[in-house]
């Protein structure tokens, strides 16, 4: 028995020694693109099917013609792939189920953070034996975003992100990372708020922002959107409206500093 | 006795729960300062107190007031004490109203596109239920009427919801149903409270009806009461009152149910003097349950306004009808 075990071992090592994986599958948007940055298009299978679509997908165009996954276990099995990148909390049974059938999975949880983003270029890096290319990107990031920082003015404008039904992004969530690359303050944070959620409207009067990020659903599909700005509390504070595209905002990625570099310009000083 | 002091008694405590919602929130600002800051005219006093807060508290006050009201003219109506204001598919049809209006992005139009939403749907089921009970028809049909386009509005709903293209209207559709008054503005107050009043005055108009309706339908129509000019009155009344808070403030559940059980030993078995007790009642419920909101409010997300009508209002219930059975024995 032992030795049937130990030579399973074996097996595994030699093939994970031997080759890298050539058929990836990536069930989710933030992994579409943080593998689009590391791996040559030759070694994707598919992508998911959120990856055509620009409104939340930074890199369309280099996402274009490759193939997309519904991410069904089916699915996913007739595409024969030796490795499979997923979201921590999306295609769950997915997940699963593939595990099961003794495929490769990477589970990548989204990241919060500037710090997770680098955190998540690595293990995916690692995955897809690309270590050198995983540093690289890290380092063109960290390049830029030291660029940005010099830019910054004292003191700092108050800028907070409110959207349907109220809600906001405070400390802990890439927003608060991409405000503070463009040298702005978050107020949601500042409020109280951590992580992403429901920011009452008296806190949000109380802080009074200097400018105020909507949402930009309303172009990809219908919701109350920013409904809740036209409330006269809201509309007698005299704040700058701006909005920054989804897709430089949902994945953690270079293009989060293209949005705080559009924060920096567009938005209003204290 | 008690009978004679229970309307100022109500009085005062609404008055108290009002107060006491102007000076909560989520924002600790003492209530000398926030009164003496809006007044002399500081902007971030003067925003929360008569721009957030102001149009919150006044919303509670009329929006329990109309259920409270229309449960009590329902149950009268209906004779039947398990009546409610969504009974008759009032509430389904704002809802409906309202959840298209999210669903197709009509709510982001202009301001007040998702209650005129609202408005219409309630105008819709209203208009069926005449449509299937006809004028001259009996309670039962009125009821069963009510049921089946109350159970078609839920059932559209739920397709909205299957259909939903993308998971922040999905997360927008679920918590608007669930009922909350937060962060409304003077805009819902100008839009709903005349139609409320509208549909209170003419609830309240019929009391002589329902009272003289408890003697049995016979007795009343020999009174000289038409039976079928009350049932639309009812109707209307309600269906402004109802379909016009449920607009701004989604499904709120129990409390149009438990108000007039509340108030029904003050008033002595009368449905006219029932009427205006129990829209008190429903206003001090309300106001009551959605400061219970803002105290309970830590970080993260409120407790829905409705979430917690209806966890504290079934038990009540529950505990009401045990009391009543135990009395009756």
């Amino acid at each position: 028995m032992w030795r049937l075990s130990a030579g399973l071992c074996l097996g595994l090592l030699i093939s994970t020694a031997s080759a890298a994986p050539q058929r990836i599958v990536s069930l989710n948007l933030c992994t579409d693109q943080i593998l689009l940055q590391l791996v040559e298009r030759e070694r994707i299978v598919a992508l998911s099917f959120l990856s055509q679509d620009p409104f939340s997908m930074a890199m369309h165009d280099a996402a274009r013609g490759l193939p997309t996954a519904r991410g069904n276990a089916e699915e996913v099995l007739a595409l024969a792939p030796d490795l499979v990148l997923v979201g921590t909390y999306t295609t769950r049974h997915t997940t699963a189920l593939l595990r099961r059938f003794g495929i490769p999975v990477l589970a990548v949880p989204g990241a919060r953070s500037f710090d997770e983003v680098a955190h998540e270029i690595r293990i995916v890096a690692e995955a897809v034996g690309e270590q050198a290319r995983g540093e690289q990107v890290i380092d063109a990031f960290e390049t830029r975003l030291a660029q940005l920082k010099a830019t910054h003015h004292e003191p700092r404008p108050v800028t907070t992100q409110f959207v349907s039904g109220g809600y906001s992004a405070g400390s802990g969530t890439l927003y608060d990372d991409i405000f503070s690359a463009a040298g702005h303050l978050n107020g949601a944070a500042r409020s109280g708020l951590a992580g992403y959620g429901p920011l009452p409207l008296e806190k949000l009067v109380e802080h009074g922002p200097a400018n105020l990020v909507g949402s930009d659903r309303r172009q990809g599909g219908p919701t109350l959107g920013n409904r809740l700005l036209r409330h006269p509390a809201i509309a007698g504070m005299g704040a700058r409206e701006l909005v920054l595209p989804a897709r430089q905002t949902i994945c953690g990625g270079p293009w989060n500093l293209d949005a705080a570099e559009q924060l920096r310009v567009r938005g209003a000083r204290p | 006795m008690t009978c004679r002091l229970a309307p100022p008694a109500l009085f005062g405590l609404l008055l108290s729960l009002a107060a006491s919602s102007l000076f909560t929130g989520y924002v600790d600002m003492s209530p000398q300062h926030l009164l003496h800051g809006a007044l002399s005219g500081e902007p971030i006093p003067q925003r929360i107190l008569i721009d957030i807060r102001l149009p919150r508290t006044i919303l509670c006050l009329a929006v329990g007031s109309a259920l409270g009201l229309t449960g009590a003219a329902m149950q009268g109506l209906l004779r039947n004490p398990l009546a409610e204001p969504g009974l008759l598919g009032v509430s389904g049809g704002a809802a409906l109203g309202a959840v298209l209006a999210l669903y197709t992005g009509f709510a982001d139009t202009f301001y007040l596109a998702l209650p005129l939403a609202g408005f219409t749907g309630t105008a819709i089921a209203i208009g069926v239920v005449f449509a299937l009970a006809g004028r001259r028809t009996g309670t039962t049909t009125l009821i069963l009427a009510g049921v089946a386009v109350s159970s078609l509005c839920g059932a559209l709903i739920s397709l909205v919801l299957n259909w939903s293209p993308n998971p922040t209207a999905l997360s927008e559709i679920v918590f608007w149903m669930l009922g909350s008054l937060a962060d409304r503005s003077s805009h819902d107050v100008e839009l709903a409270l005349p139609f409320i009043a509208l549909g209170a005055l003419l609830l309240l108009g019929c009391g002589r009806g329902l009272r003289a309706l408890t003697l049995g339908e016979e007795t009343a129509h020999s009174l000289g009461v038409d039976l079928a000019r009350l049932r639309v009155r009812v109707l209307i009344g309600s269906a402004l009152a109802v379909g016009a808070a449920v607009s701004v403030s989604g499904s709120i559940g129990f409390i149009g149910l438990v108000a007039p059980h509340l108030m029904r030993p003050l008033a002595g078995g009368d449905p006219a003097r029932l009427l205006p007790l129990s829209a008190l009642a429903g206003a001090a419920l309300l106001t009551a349950a959605d400061l219970a909101v803002r105290l309970l409010h830590n970080t993260g997300p409120e407790l829905k306004l409705g979430v917690l009508t209806a966890l504290v209002g079934a038990p009540f219930f529950l505990a009401l009808i045990l009391r009543t059975r135990q009395e009756a024995a």
